[in-house]
């Protein structure tokens, strides 16, 4: 699986091979790409592959120049 | 771009190298710590990515409170990154407060609940018979409530067979996702090992999965999540 894009959560929920350890590294991706603390910047850029979308509504995103860079 | 890992209080100690190998380093930002890696573009969202972003957040976490950043989104530069932090200043302090020298784990079922599906759509005439749209939807709407009924039972059930642990954590938080019902628990670093013991006895007992334990990210996320 390596290499998958975490930012699609399809990839991330997939069934692992070794059930106990893989099954929690998910619970721990999971956690990393969708819990934490947001700093809300007025400029960020998403990371390539995640849709800001899952940061919550609340970020604003304005005057970065990159066609495609920020959703 | 400026990667984001943790906040801290204290300047932390950095152990190890961050995202695509970059150097991890922290700025200083008013009163707190960010604790940061420097890329020529964009971060890349790869499961190598996120585990090392995650290292680097643990390793940190073992040497001084700290909050977990959600990986996600970069700053620019560094003054971005300090305009960013001064301005969520008094909520990152807070919550620092909060969860910062505190660690996560769940526990969920092993196997979704699967012990309920959903009823079939039960066809009920000819789909252009008059009425039939209102009884789709009538039937969708019975699918929906019998799900959230089964959901709201598995989370029930899961909450009884951790009951055991209550005493023993800060806060509990439930959420469901898609391997049915978990319950976060926050706990304080030093009652990790017993906690984490008796929770991997109770998911012997019952069929249960112990992850963590981790960084507080449920918890560091706030109420909004």
């Amino acid at each position: 699986v390596s290499g998958a894009e975490v930012g699609a959560r399809a990839a991330v929920a997939a069934p692992l091979a070794r059930p106990d350890e893989d099954a929690t590294l998910v619970d721990l991706l999971d956690r990393v790409i969708d819990r934490g603390v947001v700093v809300q910047g007025d400029v960020v850029l998403s990371v390539a592959g995640v849709d800001l979308v899952h940061l919550g509504l609340q970020l604003v995103l304005r005057g970065v120049d990159e066609p495609g860079g920020v959703r | 771009v400026i990667h984001l890992y943790a906040v801290t209080r204290s300047a932390p100690a950095i152990r190890r190298s961050g995202v695509a190998g970059a150097e991890v380093r922290a700025v200083s930002c008013g009163g707190l710590h960010a604790v940061v890696s420097d890329h020529p573009g964009r971060v890349h969202a790869e499961r190598a990515a996120a585990l090392a972003h995650a290292e680097v957040v643990e390793a940190v976490a073992e040497t001084t409170p700290s909050l977990p950043v959600r990986f996600g989104a970069d700053h620019v530069d560094e003054e971005a990154l300090r305009r960013a932090v001064a301005r969520d200043a008094d909520v990152l302090s807070r919550r620092l407060e909060h969860v910062g020298d505190r660690v996560e784990l769940v526990l969920r079922f092993a196997v979704p609940d699967e012990a309920e599906p959903a009823p079939a759509l039960v066809g009920s005439g000819p789909r252009d018979a008059p009425g039939a749209g209102r009884a789709y939807l009538r039937e969708r709407l019975a699918q929906e409530r019998a799900a959230e009924a089964s959901a709201r039972q598995a989370a029930q059930r899961l909450r009884e067979l951790t009951a055991e642990l209550d005493p023993l954590v800060v806060d509990v938080r439930e959420t469901h996702g898609a391997r049915g019902p978990e319950r976060s628990l926050l706990v304080a670093r030093a009652e990790r090992d017993r906690v984490r013991r008796v929770a991997e006895r109770l998911a012997a007992e019952h069929g249960l999965v112990v992850g963590g334990p981790w960084a507080p990210y449920t918890f560091a996320a706030g109420d909004d999540t």
